[in-house]
């Protein structure tokens, strides 16, 4: 009784909050946001297997929170919590900041739903509430780059929520039911397959989908980079897991498809990504290129390249993995912590990501590895790409002049790293190599980037970065002769709020910088080379 | 309990006397036709009872005697009459006409000579009954001043012709039969050109009277010319006497088959006069110009309906509710129309604007006129359309419904030049322009006529008893 | 059942008159006492349609004939599908009474407009309870006649000439009902409205082509009300009617007259099965598939916010007819569903266009940017509405969708879905820029501001939507709970596909 209540609080509270938002002072209703994230958190900890059923809600709403996707609620819970957290530092005080809680908390409200919804009435709302909600995320700051980065995130929306729309209708309509395709066991007509890959492929940033997605980073505030990339990115992941199933026979070609696509996302992210001069889009690409990596192990279940439980496995554990990792390095963008404090959680955090040992990182890549043996050398070369692109961010973040400190934003930030690194502990995942050369190997990425970085930097080489975004810009001709000739994109006064670029900022003394970070890093570095040395010869 | 009689008697008698005594007493003149004719209106309301009733006055029965008789076709023109002359006189527009000297006797006149030519059966006292009809109301006409003498000789001189066409026709008839009631004529069982050549004369008589097209050319001027209340009387009931005559010819005097090959003829006739009317009616300038011009249009109904009124009761009926509904819109909007014109200052058509919400009865009276004009539910119009599609598609004449559907949209088109007005803003204020309480009462009546389809069939149903 | 009962029909439309007889004659200034008559009419009316909702819930059957043409009685009867319609009438009649007093709080003709208001609604709840064609054509009628002063209220040129098209579409509509009702009579005789079709039921089934004929006929009728393509001229030339007044027309008096009117000849006339048979119903299909695309088409381009709505009802209508040409019960629900949702949506939709022209002089959508701060209850009344004319889970328009795509699909009518889809498309792209715009975006800097109404006026004017705006979170929310119009549509549907008598 007290799960099923819970499992319908997870949803029905942060809508509450953002109800509260509208109308209570600023300080109380943030936190009330974050309280809002409570519950599912709680659910996500302790509930697993619960169920509630709320029918005359929508066509007879059922909630169930799988026991294999507790992990992720609770870790998604977190991500959320800790933004709300943060942004009740980050977020000025002001009419636009109402709109804004409003945004967060039904965006937070839907992704509970996403997760907890066992019909699909429920789940598409709860994804729509998600997606629509979200662009007030993205467009928050109201400027030029902001409103262009929702316009292009509104367009990819609201193309995936109709690729969703189409899908489960042909699913309710084959099956006669609004169970998701799993438990009924039917498997539905080729087009839907594909039908979701684009739907949940916008969220997901399966490439070419992605696009929207290193616009919309960048220009939210941090928190809300936070959330869209610790949070609702997963939703996308978790909708093929429960639509598209890899325990049902998928259509010729949709695992190959997957596979490779997620392959370009992987390398082609790093490669964009590195060559960026803002912290959080080369965080966004490094988010794309870590989906690419999860929805290639998708594929390779469709391909039958992967069992499907080890792969469903692996993929929730890297949805908690990437969820607070990412989190915790958007947070860190602007984390009010001291300075070297601030760097050892990101330290963690990236390590994590590249897949060092004694992180959630490590245990994540290797089911992934065991799930699917052909994608382990994959996984391999992809680590160091991440590594590149964290080593970049990581100095990019501290090329930055220091963040104003606040125990607040501190408060979240370090609620995320301690999560990353407790979470092994909770999830009983193996991050222990067993073998020294494992553990190596999994530190060869980190290192590599270090010394690469490091090297660069001492050449002071400089590339060119390429427009955040990529291929929208094949699309920007259109977009703008559509704006000239029509009417119907309102008022262009929005000139007045332009936001000074980033990197148009004189840079401050680079070496200095760098010699900085480059110590955190390596004292980080050698602290987990050491333990896992230890572990592994143990 | 009023022996039928008397009470027949006293349709021609009262107003008769009354006009008597207002030649007599000027002052008194105008409260005594307005007194009249409500004494009338309340007597046809009285009659509804006795409805088949047929008496010889003096006792001699015809060939030779004058015989009434009130039927189901005649009561609902008394009934047209009565309320309007009732309605009409009560009105400012009315009381304005009656203050003329001689108006009220003539006002009186015109009455008497209606009731009586309703209720007279016989093919010459309809003669010597449109007569009166037609010379009362060429005077009223020339009453409107002086602006409206020509037409007004104009009128005298169409409705003398016609009198004659038709007294003609009428020897023909007495000649071939020896009878000059119409149910002997009909009796008499005439065929050839015996039963044609007077039926064309006098048909050609009447429908010069009643400004038929392609006779309405008289008509317009004239009604457009004379005092308001005087043009509601003559748009409203006078032309319809000439009709009621022509129906009684062509029902009573002549069998189906004369009316079945002649059927062609009258319904070409009514398009015509839809077509010349609605021509006229987008043509028209002036306000009263309009209104006149649509009466033109709706006379058009009559022949239209007469052309499948061959054994065809339901058509009567038809007829009968186009008649009604006409005359009691018709008149509302004429007694209306004064109102809108004394707001306004002027009768131009397209700048008349919105006489402001004092006049809200003369507004609601040309709406809702405007709405059983064009016959649209559930006004009367609504029932004679329906009623003659009805009958027209039973006979295989199925082009006649799409073709009274489209005439409601072009009436509603053309009426809606007036229609704008009361909505055309600036508003227009005039403390003095009358309310329009006795418009607006007709024009209820109108509407509400879309009610009387049983009571009608019924009134038909007594016709046909003998 | 006792004799009250039975007048229970009567009685509502009774009640809407007279609250019309008794607005016509107050003078314009008595404010007060308007605003108690235009708000017990209403209020009665509810009572009244609660009892009838109870009544016919619990299997009563109303009737009430009055003679009228020789052999055509006038029935005003309440089935099922009339008593969804008079609810959303009535419920949605008391809400803009509500906003149009707060709208309507200067100008002449105040009285006027309120009296042809309540007759407009009057005529709307006869349309709702005809029981034969006869009675449909006598309010299909007087509400043309009853929209017409409320169209050009203003009075002004342009607006007499929009009236003036807009009546000669609304009577030409009209005629070709009359003659629809004349070639039923002859080919029928007197016969009421019925459940599975009452020319289904005819012992002699007439020749298809006259079948035929009097389908085309009928549609075309109702057609013009329900802006079917390409009888839609007038709706968008309409706005130039008060907000109120478009709200309604919109949303429940004209146009779904004309919708309900479609639903009404197809189900009830000819049955579906009949319809199904005779092979008109794939035409009606693409006339509305078209429509749906082409109004979308055209409401892009607009950039007169009202404009833009009003294109935006010619392609929202037609999913009713669409979904009554798919003879599949899931698509009827749909579209008996549409009935409703499009109401309260675009009833919002409207009110909201309206406050922003009044409140803050905003008319055209190119200058509605940073409207979400300045109005922001209005404007989330707006938005919701807006997603949900796109088809965004949970609102009204989802559900709506929702049925008629599982509909289309299981009738085999996968080319609806992809209607349905690019009709969605062109919602969004037309709705979430203007959504965008309003809540992120700076308001333009040559901003004039006009006097600010009064406060009580303001407050009425966000209080209607806001609440229609709830409603329409609360038809999709509360779908499946005995108080959504979602059960009677799905028990409507059965009955006329013969599952369940």
């Amino acid at each position: 009784m007290t799960d099923a209540l819970l499992l319908i609080a997870a949803p029905v509270m942060p809508l509450l909050a953002a109800a509260l938002a509208m109308a209570a002072p600023r300080r109380l209703s943030m936190l009330g946001l974050a309280v809002a994230a409570a519950p599912a958190l709680v659910a996500g900890l302790t509930a697993g297997g619960a169920e509630a059923e709320l029918p005359g809600f929508l066509f007879g709403a059922q909630l169930r929170l799988e026991p294999d996707l507790a992990p992720a609620l609770a870790a998604i819970a977190l991500v959320w919590g800790a933004a709300a957290l943060h942004g009740r530092a980050e977020i000025a005080d002001g009419p636009d900041s109402r709109r804004y809680k409003a945004c967060f908390g039904i965006s937070m409200a839907g992704q509970f739903a996403t997760l907890l919804a066992r019909d699909m009435a429920s789940f598409y709302a709860g994804f729509a509430a998600l997606s629509f909600a979200a662009y007030g995320l993205v467009a928050h700051k109201g400027t030029v780059e902001a409103m262009r980065a929702g316009r292009v995130y509104a367009v990819f929306v609201v193309m995936g929520e109709l690729a969703l729309f189409t899908a489960f209708v042909l699913i309710a309509a084959a099956q006669a039911g609004l169970a998701p395709p799993v438990e009924t066991g039917v498997s539905a007509p080729a087009l839907v397959w594909w039908l979701l890959l684009a739907g949940f492929g916008v969220k997901a940033g399966l490439v070419p989908l992605h696009v929207w997605l290193p616009l919309a980073h960048p220009v939210a505030p941090v928190p809300a980079s936070a959330a869209l990339s610790g949070a609702t990115l997963k939703a996308g992941l978790v909708g093929l897991l429960v639509f598209a199933p890899p325990a049902l026979a998928a259509p010729p070609h949709y695992g190959e498809a997957l596979i490779w696509l997620g392959f370009i996302g992987a390398f082609g992210a790093a490669l964009l990504g590195v060559a960026q001069r803002d912290p959080k889009v080369v965080l966004a690409y490094s988010s794309v290129s870590q989906m690419g990596l999860a929805l290639a192990l998708l594929g390779a279940a469709a391909h039958g390249l992967a069992e499907p439980a080890p792969a469903r496995a692996a993929v929730l554990l890297f949805v908690v993995h990437h969820a607070l990792a990412k989190a915790a390095l958007f947070l860190g963008v602007s984390s009010g912590a001291p300075r070297m404090v601030t760097l050892v959680g990101l330290g963690v955090a990236a390590l994590s990501l590249t897949g060092a040992p004694l992180t959630l990182g490590y245990a994540a890549k290797a089911a992934a590895g065991a799930a699917a043996p052909v994608l382990g050398p994959v996984l391999s070369v992809a680590a160091f790409g991440t590594a590149a692109l964290m080593a970049r961010a990581l100095w990019l973040v501290v090329r930055q002049a220091p963040a104003r400190t606040s125990r607040i934003k501190a408060t979240a930030f370090g609620a995320l790293v301690l999560g990353l690194a407790s979470a092994p502990l909770m999830l009983a995942a193996s991050v222990v190599p067993s073998t020294a050369t494992a553990a190596a190997a999994a530190l060869a990425p980190a290192l590599a980037a270090l010394a690469l970085g490091f090297g660069l930097s001492l050449l002071r080489v400089r590339w060119p970065a390429p427009p955040p975004g990529d291929l929208v810009v094949l699309a920007d001709p259109i977009g703008a002769a559509l704006e000239r000739s029509s009417r119907f994109t309102g008022s262009t006064a929005d000139a007045p709020r332009s936001a000074a670029a980033l990197q148009d900022e004189a840079p401050p003394d680079e070496g200095a910088l760098w010699r900085e970070t480059g110590v955190a890093m390596a004292v980080v570095l050698l602290a987990v080379a050491l333990a896992a040395l230890g572990a592994a010869t143990r | 309990m009023v022996s039928p009689d008397a009470a027949l008697a006293a349709l021609f008698v009262l107003p008769l006397t009354g006009a008597l005594a207002a030649f007599a007493a000027p002052r008194a003149a105008a409260a005594l036709a307005i007194g009249v004719s409500w004494a009338n209106a309340a007597l046809v309301g009285g009659l509804y009872g006795m409805v088949g009733a047929r008496i010889a006055l003096g006792g001699h029965a015809a060939p030779l005697g004058v015989a009434l008789r009130l039927d189901g076709l005649a009561w609902p023109f008394l009934a047209l009459a009565g309320a309007l002359f009732a309605f009409a006189a009560s009105a400012t527009a009315g009381r304005a006409l009656l203050a003329k000297p001689g108006a009220a006797a003539l006002w009186l006149t015109l009455l008497a000579g209606l009731n009586a030519l309703f209720v007279s059966a016989d093919a010459f006292n309809l003669y010597i009954t449109l007569e009166v009809v037609s010379l009362a109301a060429v005077a009223l006409t020339a009453l409107g001043g002086p602006a409206a003498g020509a037409p007004a000789l104009r009128y005298l001189f169409v409705s003398l012709g016609g009198s004659i066409f038709y007294l003609a026709g009428v020897a023909f008839f007495y000649r071939a039969t020896g009878a000059l009631d119409i149910g002997l004529i009909g009796a008499a069982g005439l065929s050839g050109p015996a039963l044609a050549a007077p039926l064309a004369l006098t048909t050609l008589g009447l429908l010069l009277k009643a400004g038929a097209a392609p006779f309405h050319f008289w008509l317009p001027p004239a009604h457009a010319a004379a005092a308001p209340a005087a043009s509601a009387l003559l748009s409203g009931v006078v032309v319809k006497a000439a009709l009621y005559v022509l129906i009684r010819l062509w029902t009573d005097a002549a069998p189906p088959e004369a009316l079945d090959a002649a059927a062609p003829v009258f319904r070409v006739l009514g398009l015509a006069a839809l077509g010349v009317g609605a021509l006229g009616a987008f043509r028209a300038t002036r306000l009263k110009a309009l209104i006149a011009f649509s009466t033109v249009a709706q006379i058009g109904y009559a022949p239209l309906a007469l052309g499948f009124a061959a054994g065809s009761p339901l058509a009567v009926q038809a007829l009968v509710a186009f008649m009604a509904a006409h005359g009691l819109a018709k008149g509302a909007i004429f007694l209306a129309a004064d109102g809108l014109r004394r707001a306004n200052g002027h009768d131009a058509l397209d700048s008349l604007a919105d006489p402001g919400s004092r006049l809200g009865p003369t507004k609601g009276a040309i709406g809702l006129g405007v709405v059983a004009l064009m016959g649209l539910p559930p006004s009367g119009g609504f029932l004679a359309k329906w009623t003659l599609a009805e009958a027209a598609t039973a006979q295989g004449h199925w082009w006649m419904a799409p073709l009274l559907a489209g005439a409601a949209v072009l009436t509603g088109v053309y009426m809606l030049r007036l229609v704008s007005a009361l909505v055309r803003a600036p508003a227009c204020a005039d403390g003095d322009a009358p309310r329009g309480w006795s418009a607006l009462a007709l024009a209820v009546a109108a509407v509400a006529l879309g009610f009387s389809g049983p009571m009608l069939s019924a009134l038909m149903l007594a016709e046909a008893a003998p | 059942m006792t004799g009250s009962a039975e007048l229970l029909p009567v009685l509502i439309v009774g009640a809407t008159l007279l609250s019309a007889a008794a607005i016509f004659p107050l003078r314009d200034d008595q404010v007060r006492l308007r605003a108690a008559v235009c708000l017990a009419g209403p209020a009665a009316t509810l009572a009244l349609v609660g009892a009838l909702i109870a009544g016919v819930r619990s299997g009563a059957r109303y009737e009430a004939r009055f003679p009228f043409l020789p052999g055509d009685d006038l029935l005003l009867q309440a089935d099922a599908l009339s008593v969804l319609f008079v609810a959303l009438s009535s419920a949605l009649w008391l809400v803009t009474t509500v906003y149009a007093l707060g709208y309507m709080r200067h100008g002449p003709n105040r009285s006027r407009f309120f009296g042809f208001f309540a007759l407009c609604v009057s005529a709307t709840m006869g349309v709702a309870l005809a029981g034969n064609m006869i009675t449909f054509l006598v309010f299909y009628e007087t509400l043309t006649l009853a929209t017409y002063p409320l169209v050009v209220h203003k009075g002004d040129a342009a607006t007499l000439r929009a009236g003036r098209t807009y009546l000669i579409y609304t009577l030409s509509g009209g005629a070709m009902v009359f003659l629809g009702t004349m070639l039923l009579h002859a080919l029928q005789g007197a016969g009421g409205f019925e459940v599975g079709g009452l020319l289904a039921q005819a012992e002699t089934r007439p020749s298809d082509a006259a079948l035929r004929l009097l389908f085309a006929i009928l549609i075309a009728g109702v057609g013009v009300k329900a802006a079917l393509a390409p009888l839609h001229g007038w709706l968008p030339l309409a706005m130039v009617a008060p907000a109120p007044v478009s709200a309604l027309l919109h949303a429940v008096a004209v146009v779904k007259a004309g919708a309900f009117g479609v639903v009404r000849v197809v189900y009830d006339v000819f049955g579906v099965t009949l319809a199904d048979a005779l092979g008109v119903l794939p035409w009606l299909g693409a006339a509305a598939a078209i429509t749906i695309v082409w109004g979308s088409v055209l409401a892009l381009g607009q950039d007169d916010l009202k404009r833009r709505l009003a294109y935006s009802t010619v392609s929202q209508v037609s999913y009713i007819a669409l979904g009554a040409s798919l003879a599949h019960p899931a698509a009827a629900v749909g579209a008996i569903l549409h009935l409703i949702h499009q109401g309260i949506m675009k009833i919002t939709l409207f009110f909201c266009a309206g406050a922003f022209a009044e409140v803050e002089g905003v008319k055209t959508v190119s200058r509605m940017a940073g409207l979400g701060r300045r109005m922001p209850w209005t404007m989330a009344a707006f938005t919701v509405a807006a997603l949900g004319m796109i088809g965004v889970p949970p609102t009204a328009g989802f559900v709506t969708k929702w049925y008629l795509a599982i509909g289309a699909l299981e009738a085999d009518g996968a080319w609806v879905v992809a209607v349905l889809l690019i009709s969605s498309g062109l919602n969004a792209a037309y709705f979430l820029p203007i959504v965008g715009a309003a809540w992120f975006r700076p308001p333009p800097d040559d901003m004039v501001r006009p006097e600010p109404p009064p406060r009580l006026s303001v407050a009425l004017m966000a209080v209607s939507p806001v609440v229609t705006a709830l409603l329409v979170m609360a038809a999709a929310l509360l779908a499946t709970s005995i108080f959504s119009p979602l059960g009677w549509a799905q028990a409507l549907a059965l009955r006329e596909f013969g599952f369940e008598r």
